[in-house]
């Protein structure tokens, strides 16, 4: 199976976990592969490139064992374009089920 | 993940393979994308995750690195304009498979062709008013074999008159091809950034 994801609903995931609250990478990553099939290494260049465009910060937590950990913060640019994404998102869902609803009906 | 791509099972491989997969990068941006995975490795396995089970789930190291060049230099092309960037945008797409070579390249070496025919054209249209121009006020020019009709050599109003359209038309004419040149060069960024949007599920 090779299903074809839009990233956009990748970035829409990363988004809204980050809106709830700061997250480390392996959080993240973790939050994300739960409920969706993925290769989970291609979630960093996303963040990468999110966090270039200043939707996201980054900031570095020791910790007490292990290796450092990465945090990312949402911005208030972010927190613009999220909305935004946000409302694309439930409108092409309800799009896409009126379809879906009216092709029931019609068999 | 597509079978044809070989499995990394240990952390010291997979960060080899993308160490070498980000080849051509900023050092420094090598080293911290590198860093991000270490620290991925570190985290998993003090979660009593295997190093294989990890590089399973994270995928191929070696896609991870063509995905971060794409991202990369089709950034650094719709940033810094040059011709240069933009090739390096177009062999990474092609290259991580977003992009299908003919489907880029083809259009891509077309419309290129089309605004060199115009640009070409247009220099020749400037030259063309500027030798009537010299030939007829200033001295003829007979170091080169040139056509030029007799009727303009005994009519300097419409020579001048010819020589001034033909400079204006054609210095129009470049104008626009540069125009076209901008605006066929942002398209192709862009097109390049949606396929990027495209991502494979595992």
């Amino acid at each position: 199976m090779n299903i074809q994801f839009k990233k956009g609903v990748l970035e829409l995931c990363v988004f809204a976990i980050l809106e709830d609250g700061d997250c480390y990478g392996y959080e993240l990553v973790n939050k994300i592969s739960k409920n969706i099939t993925i290769s989970e290494g291609t979630i960093y260049p996303l963040l990468r490139r999110l966090t270039k465009e200043g939707y996201f910060k980054t900031y570095l937590v020791e910790s007490s064992e292990g290796p450092p950990r990465k945090y990312y913060k949402i911005t208030p640019e972010g927190l613009v374009v999220y909305k935004n994404l946000k409302k694309q998102w439930f409108s092409f869902v309800e799009g896409v089920n009126n379809v879906i609803e009216r092709g029931d009906d019609s068999e | 993940m597509s079978l044809k791509e070989v499995m990394t099972v240990n952390k010291k491989e997979f960060i080899n393979v993308l160490r070498k997969g980000l080849s051509g990068l900023d050092k420094n941006e090598r080293k911290d994308i590198l860093l991000d995975y270490e620290i991925h490795f570190a985290e998993g396995i003090k979660q009593g995750k295997s190093e294989e089970l990890i590089c399973d789930d994270l995928g191929s190291p070696k896609e991870i690195g063509k995905l971060y060049k794409a991202n990369i230099f089709i950034d650094e092309a719709g940033k810094n304009v040059s011709p240069n960037n933009i090739i390096k945008a177009i062999m990474a797409s092609i290259g991580l498979g977003i992009a299908n070579l003919v489907l880029v390249l083809g259009p891509f070496l077309g419309l290129l062709g089309v605004v060199i025919a115009i640009l070409a054209t247009s220099i020749a249209m400037v030259t063309s008013g500027v030798v009537i121009f010299v030939d007829v006020f200033i001295m003829p020019i007979d170091f080169i074999d040139l056509y030029v009709p007799w009727y303009l050599l005994y009519n300097p109003t419409i020579s001048i008159f010819l020589a001034i359209s033909l400079v204006m038309l054609g210095v129009s004419i470049f104008v626009l091809g540069i125009l076209l040149c901008r605006v066929i060069y942002s398209l192709t960024v862009r097109y390049l950034e949606f396929n990027l949007k495209m991502i494979k599920g595992k």
